[in-house]
């Protein structure tokens, strides 16, 4: 049976996209059959972070009724389908969001894991990616104004019966302005299932349109995110140790052809 | 924990210090501070006070857990240690601003090297008493340094898989943690209003056939309370794809009136009578599709009086 799971945030700019696009690569790399779909139809930039912009057929066309979903999916790293949304504000005003359903339940076919980006805030476009999940997972950062977002999607999605999985604490940092992780779960009365460092890889990583845990498989981060799928998934997690050799020894490797 | 992170004083990997020697070294120096244990995704800390481990934490745990939990990991090879440097002035308030993660003075005695001068081999850890180091000897085998919440279940569900607030032993006060950071729940009328406008315009292929329905039903008996007016018919057709739209036929038989009321203008003439039902019509709409006025653009209605 296909797990819908989506990924919602309530505030913009908390990183998930980027979380939904390397989770889907790493539920991807463990051999299951993932689709991420971009729901943001006003904002999406899931393409962006995959590098898989300027694709002719998007999520846009398919709720406007000019294509068919099967050809609005794109393959990216490690096997993962991809349902880009289209970066077009023209293409935006005909969009049907109502057949966003009917799109879901077409992509159920052949999939394990149907991954949801939902669109930030609680509007329609929001509140429709909401209530497509099964599951939910929360992103948010240790911040207030991200936590008292994040908090108003937790209560709407309470009300339309979506399974919380729990919350991702994306961009962690030790400031003493940040709100720690035991206060985040009190606040929101959801467990938090991992914790994302900040990490300014990740940033670089996005802008080069490849996903952090290919890029950097022993940043902490790419480490939190393999976790994080493992947990999903019930799989063993083994840490990716950094590389401690020094500039030396991996230049030599380098030139002696050994890795 | 809440620390004063600056430049660390002393940096190392897991394979590259002998953890007791170091807390040993600590100990002889009376060092004030605190030690940062990286390890992969997760974090730890111990604060050091006149060279004896006082609090702990590492990623979900605290006090005594936490040190259990470091101590499996401080020896391995991607393990990162940092120690950090505190005046005498400050560890007393760091201490306290830390305090749900102080350890039971018996275990911090357990973890402090008894009389250095007079045992100077015996470590603090190791030796005396194998108690502290029973955790890496559970590690066994394998290699994996993080996973206690997941390895007790089985179940791949993710809601069970982590579940690593039930690790979290101090329960917070909710209502004093949303005071302090000044948040609040939205009311139920807010929630309400949000849920209102997502169900605006979408709808199901069941919807459609409930609001054709209930379209019909509603005009039929608006009309059929205009006087002289015999039967209606109405049909209601929505479609949904590729957008919301629909059509409508409303068939109605009027009732023979005599001369004197057509003169006396008690009845209403057919384009009077067609403008008035389309009034109600758009009325009705616009009362079943509240939040979305834009579909009455989208209404096709034909009117047939006989």
């Amino acid at each position: 049976m296909t797990r819908v799971i989506t990924i919602a945030s309530g505030k913009g700019g908390v990183g998930k996209t980027i979380v939904a696009a390397n989770l889907g690569v790493a539920l991807a790399s463990y051999g299951e059959r993932v689709i991420v779909l971009d729901a943001d139809i006003a904002m999406a930039n899931l393409e962006l972070v995959l590098g898989m912009e300027g694709k002719s057929v998007t999520l846009h066309d398919v709720l406007a009724g000019k294509a068919d979903i099967e050809e609005a999916i794109y393959e990216g790293p490690e096997g993962v389908k991809v349902v880009p949304a289209g970066i077009s504000l023209e293409g935006l005003r005909n969009v049907k969001l109502e057949r966003l359903e009917e799109v879901l339940s077409q992509l159920l076919e052949d999939t394990d894991i149907l991954l949801i980006d939902a669109p930030a805030g609680l509007e329609k476009d929001a509140i429709t990616a909401l209530a497509a999940a099964e599951e939910l997972l929360l992103v948010t950062t240790p911040e207030i104004p991200s936590i008292s977002d994040v908090l108003k999607t937790k209560i709407i999605a309470d009300k339309l019966d979506v399974k919380i999985i729990g919350v991702i604490v994306n961009r962690e940092q030790h400031d003493k302005t940040f709100l720690t992780v035991d206060e985040i779960e009190t606040i929101l009365e959801v467990p938090v299932i991992s914790v994302i460092p900040e990490d300014p890889e990740i940033s670089r990583s996005a802008a080069f349109g490849e996903p952090i845990i290919i890029k950097n498989p022993k940043s902490p981060a790419s480490n939190a995110i393999m976790k994080l799928a493992a947990d999903l998934l019930g799989k063993e997690f083994h840490p990716i140790e950094p590389d401690k050799r020094g500039i030396i020894s991996k230049l030599i490797a380098g030139l002696t052809g050994r890795r | 924990m809440e620390l004063p992170i600056t430049r660390p004083t002393y940096v190392s990997y897991g394979d590259e210090v002998e953890f007791d020697k170091f807390l040993e070294k600590l100990a002889r120096k009376k060092h004030n501070g605190f030690i940062r244990i990286t390890h992969a995704s997760s974090e730890g800390h111990i604060i050091i006070k006149d060279g004896t481990p006082v609090a702990a934490s590492y990623d979900r745990y605290m006090k005594s857990e936490a040190m259990e939990k470091i101590l499996e990991i401080v020896n391995k090879m991607e393990t990162l240690i940092e120690l950090f440097e505190l005046k005498e002035s400050q560890i007393d308030y760091i201490i306290d601003i830390n305090k749900v993660y102080k350890l039971e003075p018996s275990f911090s005695r357990k973890l402090k090297p008894p009389k250095i001068e007079e045992h100077p081999k015996i470590t603090p850890i190791k030796k005396p008493t194998p108690k502290p180091k029973e955790p890496p000897t559970e590690e066994k085998p394998t290699p994996k340094p993080k996973e206690p919440p997941t390895e007790e279940k089985p179940t791949p569900k993710p809601k069970e898989a982590p579940g690593l607030a039930e690790t979290t032993k101090k329960p917070l006060n909710r209502e004093e943690v949303m005071k302090k950071y000044g948040l609040k729940d939205i009311d139920e009328e807010e929630v309400e209003k949000v849920l209102e406008n997502y169900k605006g315009g979408a709808m199901t292929t069941i919807d459609i056939e409930r609001v054709e329905l209930t379209l019909m039903n509603k005009i039929k008996k608006a009309i059929i309370g205009i006087p002289n007016i015999k039967s209606v018919e109405v049909m209601v057709f929505l479609e949904n794809m590729p957008e919301l739209e629909g059509d409508m036929k409303v068939l109605i038989e009027r009732e023979n009136t005599g001369l004197l009321s057509r003169l006396m203008g008690g009845v209403m003439k057919e384009e009077e009578l067609k403008e008035h039902i389309i009034d109600i019509i758009e009325m009705e709409i616009k009362k079943t599709f509240r939040g979305y006025p834009e579909i009455i653009e989208k209404f096709n209605v034909n009117i047939e009086i006989h």
